[in-house]
């Protein structure tokens, strides 16, 4: 596994990974097919989370404990949501952590179709693409999780 | 450094890879804008972001959409592939419509629209 859950932090982000990626699917159970609804948005917005919570696990699993205070105030000020940063950091590593092949497309997917500010938009979004979004976030958290370092 | 960064987030970046991205989504979409700027650019070291507009894409799925230009993807070195992170794929209707967050983080690669 390419988590250390030993570690406090890197425990914490695994465990939103877990509560987002649950609550996503349990709310995607509830969309009606195949009307556009306020629900399907809040299945992308809360699934999005999960990618960026395992990525943050991830980045703070790869770096020594000593340095999590200073690496916690670079993901607050410098990488905030910003998933594209995130993955650029993770790229940045002494022994970097990059995607490709399934994992590259749905992260793709899932930084094209997520945007934290859509939560004040009030935007109805189909199941469907609700559910195709899902998938996506399914394969990078699956990745996460089996990945062999 | 940071100000390099910085500088960096507010710019749409050119290089030989972004040049080399464009040019192979141009092969397979020529009337792609002949400004390399509203397809390709790079926002962060080793982040590019592509936006391709087609009609093509319609009534298809994301990785529908993903799947009809995966052989691009394949055919560009490994680096390059890997540095693409954003990956719009649109119809003309879509990128006519609403302005998304991602439209306008696109063309402003500020950050701020996350």
């Amino acid at each position: 596994m390419i988590f250390n859950l030993g570690w406090p932090t890197v425990r914490a982000y695994f465990n939103a990974m877990i509560q987002h990626h649950q609550a996503a699917s349990l709310l995607l159970r509830e969309c009606p097919f195949p009307s556009s609804t306020l629900l399907a948005a809040e299945v992308i917005y809360v699934g999005g989370y999960a990618v960026e919570c395992g990525l943050k696990a991830v980045l703070f699993s790869k770096v020594r404990l000593r340095r999590h205070k200073q690496l916690a105030i670079e993901v607050k000020k410098r990488i905030g949501h910003d998933l594209e940063k995130l993955q650029s950091r993770l790229a940045s590593l002494r022994k970097p952590f990059l995607m490709d092949g399934k994992e590259l497309r749905a992260f793709h997917h899932v930084r094209g179709s997520w945007n934290t500010e859509d939560r004040y938009l009030g935007i109805r979004k189909p199941s469907a693409l609700a559910s195709d979004f899902q998938l996506a976030v399914n394969t990078i958290v699956e990745s996460l999780i089996y990945y062999e370092s | 450094m940071r100000a390099k960064v910085a500088e960096l987030q507010a710019e749409k970046v050119q290089n030989k890879h972004t040049r080399l991205v464009y040019k192979r989504f141009k092969e397979r979409y020529p009337a792609l804008s002949d400004d390399i700027e509203k397809v390709v650019y790079q926002y962060l070291p080793g982040a590019i972001r592509v936006r391709i507009i087609d009609s093509s894409f319609k009534g298809l799925s994301y990785f529908q959409r993903h799947d009809l230009v995966a052989d691009i993807l394949e055919s560009l070195p490994d680096y390059v592939e890997r540095s693409i992170l954003l990956l719009l794929l649109m119809t003309p209707e879509e990128a006519n419509g609403e302005l998304s967050g991602m439209e306008l983080e696109f063309d402003n690669p500020t950050g701020e629209h996350m």
